[in-house]
This record gives structure tokens, C-alpha cells and sequence, in this order.
């Protein structure tokens, strides 16, 4: 057993044995669950891909004459305006008015993060004390006062495969799926998985501090569709999508390597995010966690051209089977193709890992823990529907 | 007449053969051949990028005899280019990719591109979601 200080402790005096996800899985296996418990200190899980649900909270300053800001944009890609006079927030995917996909929220937040100058035009009504009406400046990340990213939804705990039965192509956030079972898309860096790596949300909650863009974010809690009932194996992996993180950081300390705006083919726009979590052993419990490998990792696969919100699916893979180039449907060899980058998220763990075991990076114990008995809900059924079953009663 | 070179892309449906045409453009045009890429996806097409070498009158006499025998004949002027740095290596292009010109390197899980095998189909630029395979003239 370990605490949180005394992992700090190890760390501040240089002592700390830091491993990544992919390097503790060779501990495990040379010299078994025991010896990760004993030996190792912190292990380090990252991820990188396209998270849609993220954004940025930015702060202007005021203008002189003041504005109170109704209608904002930031290179023709508009902003939500609905709070105070100067505070907006940018969606990763929403959209350019002139250039349609190609140009978007993320695009933005890539751009303001690599100093680009980004062109703000907002419109107000006119009031005793906002008289401005209209502005049209440039700013930059500097001029900005606050730029604080926060990502209602990233991170998830496994993810469902894809494939696509029909005959056509189909251009989907998992990116193309040929046609006829042409290929299954993949996403999520199996056994370097943050909540894979710790599946019963031990050492993950409000407070954690975290690699996030190539900077110091910290997770604020669940993140929305946070799904902890999603059937688990053995082992308690979730079989498919599963928990989530709402995640926070402050933009100015980020790096653009590690969050890049995306155009995902006739799909939209979004934000590829670079996330580094670090899991503290504390236990031989998650120890054994920590070193679950790509072999015993499953997901489902789900046929992506029946356009209902349940698909039917092609059974269970593993992570290994997938990395490996292909696996079998309907007795089938069919490739497969990753839309997450393992490349990143091996780098993001590497670099997390250096950070940490130079003492420049410390645990932070959380205050409270991701929730484990939310349900997730669809959307209510229409509304006639609705009224009808209220007839019957 | 000096000799010069040219390179041209070659497409053709897949029915035709098309090793008797580079026979006669070495033997009857005298020019010398070098086949830099061939790929022919089955029952679709076929694409073969030439290096022509010799004079230039006999260049475009072999250019037209191959555009009498059905062979839509271009000048290369474009060629695909990866930029590496700005690659992350998502896996996203390999879906559309049929040649595996781009491949995962399973060792670093980087993204590696393979000029020789690729045939110019351009899906991958599309594809890519943050725009770094470009087609360069
Ligand atoms: S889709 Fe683009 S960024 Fe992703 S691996 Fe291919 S070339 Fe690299
Ligand atoms: S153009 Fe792109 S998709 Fe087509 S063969 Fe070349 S690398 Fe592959």
C-alpha cells in the first residue's frame, strides 16, 4: 500500500519509478502483479485523437467604447455569446460561414494556440452602458485574457469499432467505411487507455492533474454520456464505450504539436486532443489494473450503415487482433485502420513520464471520484408518442 | 536532335494489355522505357507511370500510337507528398488507401508512405483530416 504523499515525496526526491502503460505490461509479465506493486510508483496512460466535444472559454477585454457581445466570431466561425459582455466559448466543430468544414472551431484553437492572429467580429445592442454596437479587431492568444479550454467529453473509457454492410461508402466521424465490410475503424490506444488502465474510476476524479495539449490540465469529473454500466469483462473492461472526463486546462501553457483542428470528410469539424493521465499504484489491485494488455481489452463491432441509435454488431474483438492489421467477420479477413493515433499517445505517455520522474510534475489526489452507477439515457421519444401514452392512462 | 526525357502517367481499362504497347514503343519508337509505378486495380483500371527517354519527335509518335490503342496518356505533373512533421499518424488514410502506399509501421506506429506503390488515386488527400498529404505539381 502507497499513498498519494509518499508517491510525491519519491518524486520530489527523484526516486519515483515511473513507467508508461505499454512498459508496465513487460513488468507484469517477467515478473508478475506482486513485483508491479512493490516496484512501481506512478504509470503513465495517454491518448490523441478527434474529440468533439471540446472548446474553449475566452475572455476579450473591453472594447472602447464598450460592447456587450450577442453575436461573436472568430474567423467567420462563430462563437456562443449567450454570457457576460466579452466572455465567449468556441466549439471544436462549429463551423465556418464561408468555408463550410474546411475551416472550424478547432481550426481556431489550433491557430490562437500557435499565435496566429485570429480576425473577432461581434455585433451587440446598443445600452446605456455597452454603446458599441459593432467590432471588428484582431487578437491574439496574448491579447486574450483569459483562454481556458474545457472539453465536456474526452477521453473515453473504450470505444466501439466500425464497419458498414451496405453497398455504398460511408463518411463517418470514425472516418471512410468501404463498403461490404471494406474495413473496421478503430479508435482508443487500448492498453495505454487512461480509464482502461483504471476501469472502476480508483485514482480518476475532480482535481486530478494531467498531460492535456502539451500542457497542465486537470479532470473535473465525469464527462457527459459518462457511461459506467456499460457491460465489463472479467476483468472489469468495458466491452464497448464506456466512462468519460470533463477535462480543463489553461490554452496559453499548451503546445499546438497536441491539439490540432480537423476536417473529418464529409463529416465536420473537430479538435484532435493529446490527453497523458498518470495512474498512481497504490495497490496490487491496480497494479493488476494497470497492466491489463491489448489482448484482454474488447470492443464491439457495430455496423455503421443501419441508421438507427441501436446497431446491430459483428461480435467482439480485442485490441491485439486489431492492431494487428485485420480480424475476421463472418469468417472473412477484413482490414482494420486506426483514427486515433497510437504514434501520439505513446509520446504523450513517454513525455509524461520524463516530466514526472524529473520532479517537475506531481499527483494530485482527487476530491472526488467519477461517479459508477450513472445510467445513460437516449433522447425522449417524440412528443405525439409521448401524449399517446399519456392518453392510455 | 537532342535526347530528352519525360514522364507521363499512363491509364488504360483493365482489359487492354499493355505490355505489347511498351514493347513497340522500345522497338519501333527507340526510346528507352523505365517503368517507375504500374498498378492495376482489378476489373477497374490500370495505371502505369513511364519514363520516356529519347527524341523528341519520337516521344510523341510513341505518345500517339499509345493514345491510338485506347491509353489516355497525361504528362506526370503532380506527385502526392506527405509532410512528416505535421503527419500525427492517425490511421485515418489508410482505410482509402488499396495500393498500401501508406502503411503503419508497427514498431513506431508511425505513418509511412511508400512513393513506389502508390498510383496518384488521390483519396487519401480528402481523407486526411488535417490536410497534410497534398498532390504537388
Ligand atoms: S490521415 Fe493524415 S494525419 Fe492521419 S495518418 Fe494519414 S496522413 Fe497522417
Ligand atoms: S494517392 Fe494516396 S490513396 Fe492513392 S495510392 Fe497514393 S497514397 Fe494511396
Amino acid at each position: 500500500m502507497k499513498t498519494y504523499e509518499e508517491i510525491n515525496e519519491k518524486i520530489k526526491q527523484g526516486k519515483a519509478v515511473v513507467v508508461t502503460a505499454d512498459e508496465v505490461c513487460e513488468l507484469a509479465e517477467a515478473e508478475g502483479i506482486k513485483a508491479v506493486a512493490e516496484k512501481v510508483d506512478v504509470v503513465t496512460t495517454a491518448t490523441f485523437g478527434p474529440m468533439c466535444s471540446s472548446g474553449v472559454f475566452l475572455n476579450f477585454g473591453h472594447a472602447d467604447p464598450p460592447i456587450k457581445m450577442s453575436k461573436i466570431w472568430l474567423n467567420n466561425v462563430p462563437a456562443y455569446a449567450g454570457l457576460a459582455a466579452v466572455d465567449a466559448y468556441l466549439g471544436a466543430t462549429a463551423v465556418s460561414e464561408t468555408e463550410g468544414i474546411q475551416y472550424g472551431g478547432g481550426h481556431v484553437i489550433e491557430d490562437l494556440l500557435s499565435g496566429k492572429p485570429i480576425r473577432l467580429e461581434a455585433e451587440g445592442c446598443k445600452t446605456d452602458c455597452y454603446p458599441a454596437e459593432r467590432v471588428s479587431v484582431q487578437i491574439t492568444l496574448d491579447s486574450l485574457n483569459q483562454a481556458i479550454l474545457l472539453n465536456p467529453r474526452n477521453a473515453y473509457q473504450n470505444y466501439a469499432a466500425a464497419t458498414n454492410s451496405s453497398s455504398r461508402t460511408l463518411h463517418t466521424y470514425m472516418g471512410t467505411l468501404l463498403p461490404r465490410l471494406g474495413n473496421v475503424a478503430y479508435s482508443t490506444s487500448g492498453q495505454l487507455n487512461p480509464l482502461i488502465n483504471d476501469p472502476e474510476y480508483r485514482t480518476i476524479g475532480l482535481g486530478t492533474k494531467i498531460f492535456l495539449g502539451g500542457g497542465i490540465g486537470y479532470v473535473l469529473g465525469e464527462g457527459t454520456q459518462h457511461n459506467p454500466n456499460q457491460l465489463r469483462a472479467a476483468n472489469k473492461v468495458p466491452l464497448s464505450s464506456a466512462g468519460t472526463l470533463m477535462l480543463m486546462g489553461d490554452l496559453k501553457q499548451m503546445n499546438p504539436r497536441y491539439l490540432r483542428g480537423a476536417t473529418i470528410k464529409k463529416y465536420g469539424v473537430s479538435l484532435m486532443v493529446g490527453i497523458g493521465i498518470p495512474i498512481p499504484v497504490l495497490d496490487e489491485g491496480i497494479a493488476e489494473s494497470v497492466s491489463v494488455r491489448d489482448k484482454d481489452i474488447y470492443t464491439t463491432i457495430y455496423d455503421y450503415s443501419v441508421e438507427k441509435l441501436s446497431r446491430p454488431t459483428y461480435g467482439r474483438v480485442n485490441y491485439q487482433e486489431l492492431k494487428s492489421g485485420s480480424v475476421q467477420i463472418n469468417g472473412n479477413q477484413v482490414p482494420t485502420n486506426p483514427v486515433s493515433s497510437l504514434f501520439m499517445a505513446k509520446e504523450i505517455a513517454a513525455i509524461l513520464k520524463d516530466w514526472i520522474r524529473r520532479g517537475e510534475f506531481f499527483l494530485v489526489e482527487p476530491i472526488c471520484l467519477l461517479p459508477r452507477d450513472t445510467r445513460l439515457k437516449p433522447l425522449p421519444q417524440k412528443e405525439d408518442e409521448s401524449k399517446k401514452d399519456g392518453l392510455k392512462l | 536532335m537532342n535526347t530528352v526525357t519525360r514522364r507521363v502517367v499512363l491509364t488504360f481499362p483493365a482489359n487492354l494489355v499493355e505490355d505489347t504497347a511498351i514493347y513497340h514503343l522500345i522497338k519501333d519508337y527507340d526510346l528507352v522505357v523505365n517503368i517507375l509505378r504500374a498498378k492495376i486495380i482489378p476489373k477497374e483500371i490500370g495505371r502505369i507511370v513511364l519514363e520516356l527517354r529519347g527524341k523528341i519527335d519520337n516521344i510523341k509518335k510513341g505518345v500517339s500510337y499509345l493514345e491510338s490503342k485506347g491509353i489516355e496518356v497525361k504528362p506526370l505533373a503532380q506527385d502526392i507528398y506527405l509532410n512528416e512533421d505535421k503527419c500525427v499518424s492517425c490511421g485515418m488514410c489508410l482505410a482509402v488507401c488499396h495500393q498500401k502506399a501508406l502503411s503503419l509501421n508497427k514498431n513506431t506506429w508511425k505513418i509511412e508512405f511508400n512513393r513506389d506503390d502508390c498510383i496518384l488515386c488521390e483519396q487519401c488527400v480528402s481523407v486526411c483530416p488535417l490536410k497534410v498529404i497534398q498532390v504537388t505539381f
